[in-house]
């Protein structure tokens, strides 16, 4: 009885391990250049911001205005990973897991705040994700050919 | 939409990628250098057709069925041993002293699984279907996971440039932790309703997971083919002058 105890709760932590795992080794992907900044300028997004002010000053963290940014970015972010230069206008099995990776993150970082713990890697953990969708969402759009299509006839394609 | 047929689609879904897996692997040529991913899947796939064809010759609740079910899943846990020893082979591709040592501890693991299969298993003939097999299944399934963590832990440790090897081994893990945890749930509280679900839902899903985690590994998670181990250049000749030679 107590092995089993033992087993269940091993590979249960091992599978959350592996999970964890395979979403940060699919963040670790490179890119060939930062094609993020044009999407967060043109969106006016702040995770660069926040992942700048976590990483370089040593400050006290504003939790709340923090927060409130990196889901603000997130929602926008993936609306235009769903619906930016996506022709089936779908989120594929890698972004819903990194979605998923996204909301279980940003819970520990509100338990980690209630349990009044470091907040640090949650949060650069996020923008990680964040700089991750700009990515892909700036390669998307840049490899798009809109040369033929005029901005009425995109929107009739909508 | 009852649980059965939530739990069929998934588990049909599960088998209609591995086959896609293979053939992606096959078509593309990668069947070669992933020979032993296409083993697994190969054996997986031959065996999953043996389970259909005991179930309808059977039915589900025969004695056959079962003993065939529980056979192929033997096979299984065989053909993903396989596969781990292969990996090991791959990460310790740059040090063949160390892939000595390995192959004599997996050599031994083999060696002590088989001994210790005959004897539980000869020794608990007569109640073959009772919580025996569960927990039979559950220790291989949770061996299999610490061969899988030991070799994620020694391709840290020896710092394996092999991103894609990684991803493979990761996909693996998966596979056995769920149904690890799912038959010790299914040990620990006898067969009742909430492991039943579990079982119908949870299975599928991580073979699914495993596969999803392969595809990705393979098609998009450069080798370490494509991306060669920088070595050092030899120094330029004008600065040889002032380098001393001791």
């Amino acid at each position: 009885m107590i092995i089993a105890v033992l087993i269940l709760i091993l590979s249960l932590a091992l599978l959350l391990f592996y999970l964890q795992t395979i979403c940060l080794k699919i963040l670790r992907q490179e890119f060939d250049r930062d094609y993020f900044l044009p999407i967060v300028n043109a969106n006016r997004l702040e995770f660069p911001a926040i992942s700048k002010a976590v990483e370089e000053f040593d400050a006290p963290l504003d939790y709340a205005r923090f927060c409130m940014m990196l889901k603000c970015d997130f929602l926008a972010l993936s609306y235009l990973l769903k619906n930016a230069a996506n022709e089936s206008r779908r989120y594929t099995s890698r972004d819903r897991l990194l979605i998923l990776y996204f909301h279980v993150t940003y819970f520990m970082l509100r338990l980690r705040h209630l349990l009044r713990l470091d907040e640090k890697l949650p949060i650069l953990r996020l923008t990680a994700i964040l700089k991750f969708f700009g990515n892909v969402v700036g390669l998307r759009v840049s490899s798009a050919n809109f040369q033929d299509i005029s901005a009425s006839d995109y929107l009739l394609t909508l | 939409m009852s649980a059965n047929i939530t739990g069929d689609i998934m588990s049909y879904s599960g088998y209609i990628l591995e086959i896609a897996l293979l053939v992606y692997l096959v078509a593309r040529g990668y069947g070669k250098r992933h020979w032993e991913v296409v083993l697994y899947l190969g054996a997986s796939v031959l065996l999953n057709f043996g389970r259909f064809y005991a179930l309808h010759r059977y039915g589900l609740s025969s004695r056959q069925y079962s003993l065939w079910y529980w056979a192929t899943d033997l096979g299984l846990v065989l053909a993903a041993f396989v596969l781990i020893s292969s990996f090991f082979r791959r990460a310790c591709s740059e040090s063949p002293q160390m892939w000595q040592y390995v192959r004599f501890l997996l050599g031994t693991v083999l060696v002590a699984i088989a001994l210790l299969s005959f004897f539980s298993l000869s020794s608990h003939k007569d109640k073959f279907f009772s919580f025996f097999i569960v927990e039979f299944s559950q220790n291989l399934y949770f061996a299999s996971l610490v061969l899988t963590t030991l070799l994620y832990l020694m391709t840290l440790r020896m710092e394996v440039a092999d991103d894609r090897l990684g991803m493979l081994v990761c996909g693996l893990g998966i596979d056995f932790a769920g149904p690890a945890a799912g038959l010790a749930l299914t040990y620990l509280t006898r067969g009742n309703e909430i492991a039943r679900t579990v079982g119908v839902y949870f299975f599928p899903l991580c073979d699914i997971g495993m596969i999803l985690t392969w595809f990705y590994a393979i098609s998009r998670v450069p080798g370490v083919e494509k991306a060669p181990v920088s070595r050092l250049k030899p120094a330029p000749v004008f600065a040889e002058g002032n380098v001393s030679r001791f």
